[in-house]
């Protein structure tokens, strides 16, 4: 898939993604976005789906990233039904609120209470996290590097990411950006 | 080249040009998104059915002209109408909302040229008509 610059560099919140409807190039709508799954190196592998409309619950198949033509703020666009996989033994793939992210040095950042995807060429990466600071501050925004474990229980970050704290979304790219030049030129 | 837009065509008069008789009124038009065009014009009065494009003599601002009344046949109702886009929302193949379709429009073959919405004609080529959406390349 190739974009518009402006349009690559859009943040999305994972949660934000949650309801979002599949639309078929033909107009059709065929799904929603249950879940957001992960792949372990920390981009988006696709979406588990519920059905369209309120009493329908969720799908055994689930959406491939490789299966989506376009991924929108107010749809995801599929070629058609074929889009929608199997679901093979996929969990629910590293749901992360509620945990706990800690510097490499110790310091407890705050708890995850969202994730952060930017639409890249390559796909949907996960840059961040919204977190919680356990002092009762409002959230803030944790950028993490290109790649990244995600685990059950606890996230650790280089403690640079420290420095590159956000606010809000807004100035959250740039930190994203900022920061992983900074470890790019730490390991050179 | 003229812009036509599909939902002045509404009860245009059909005109057989053979008696000078009117063999009905214009209900719709079919579009074919896989070619981006209207492929058929579907009548209102008498027995109904549809006019192949290809059939038509011209369509004219008072009227569309055809040469004969046998130039009728039998409607689908399974292929996508223009109206069923009127009031539907635009989407573009990147996922964005552009608004609320308020026209489509033609050119003299028959093909899509643009999708209103409010005052923005949208000339990105048409992927499709259906049920949820009207969905156009995006820009």
């Amino acid at each position: 898939m190739s974009r518009p610059p402006q349009e690559r560099r859009l943040l999305t919140r994972a949660l934000a993604v949650v309801g979002r409807p599949v639309v078929t190039v033909a107009g059709e709508d065929i799904a929603q976005i249950k879940d957001v799954v992960f792949t372990p190196g920390g981009d988006v592998e696709g979406f588990t789906l519920a059905g369209r409309g309120m009493f329908s619950g969720p799908l055994k198949e689930w959406l491939p990233w490789s299966s989506v033509h376009g991924f929108g703020p107010d749809a995801v666009i599929v070629q058609g039904r074929s889009a929608l996989m199997e679901r093979k033994g996929r969990g629910k793939g590293g749901d992360v609120v509620g945990d706990d992210v800690l510097t490499r040095s110790g310091t407890i950042v705050g708890t995850v209470v969202d994730a952060v995807l930017r639409l890249e060429d390559r796909g949907l990466d996960l840059v961040g996290y919204e977190v919680e600071p356990s002092t009762g501050e409002g959230t803030r925004f944790v950028p993490l590097p290109d790649t990244i474990a995600v685990t059950e229980g606890r996230l650790v970050v280089p403690d640079q990411a420290m420095e590159f704290l956000a606010n809000d979304l807004a100035g959250f790219a740039a930190a994203v950006d900022s920061f992983r030049s900074r470890l790019q030129e730490g390991q050179s | 080249m003229s812009r036509i837009s599909l939902k002045s065509l509404a009860k245009r008069k059909i005109v057989d040009t053979s008696t000078a008789e009117t063999i009905g009124k214009v209900a719709g038009v079919v579009i074919d998104p896989s070619i981006q065009a209207v492929t058929h014009v579907v009548v209102k009065g008498g027995d109904g059915g549809v006019i192949p494009f290809a059939d038509l003599i011209n369509v004219g601002p008072d009227a569309i002209t055809v040469s004969a009344a046998s130039v009728v046949t039998q409607d689908d109702p399974d292929l996508p109408r223009a109206k069923d886009a009127f009031g539907t929302r635009l989407l573009d193949d990147a996922g964005t909302d552009l608004g609320t379709v308020d026209d489509l429009y033609m050119d003299d073959d028959g093909g899509i040229v643009a999708v209103q919405v409010g005052g923005t004609q949208h000339e990105q080529p048409l992927l499709g008509i259906g049920s949820y959406a009207v969905v156009i390349r995006r820009a």
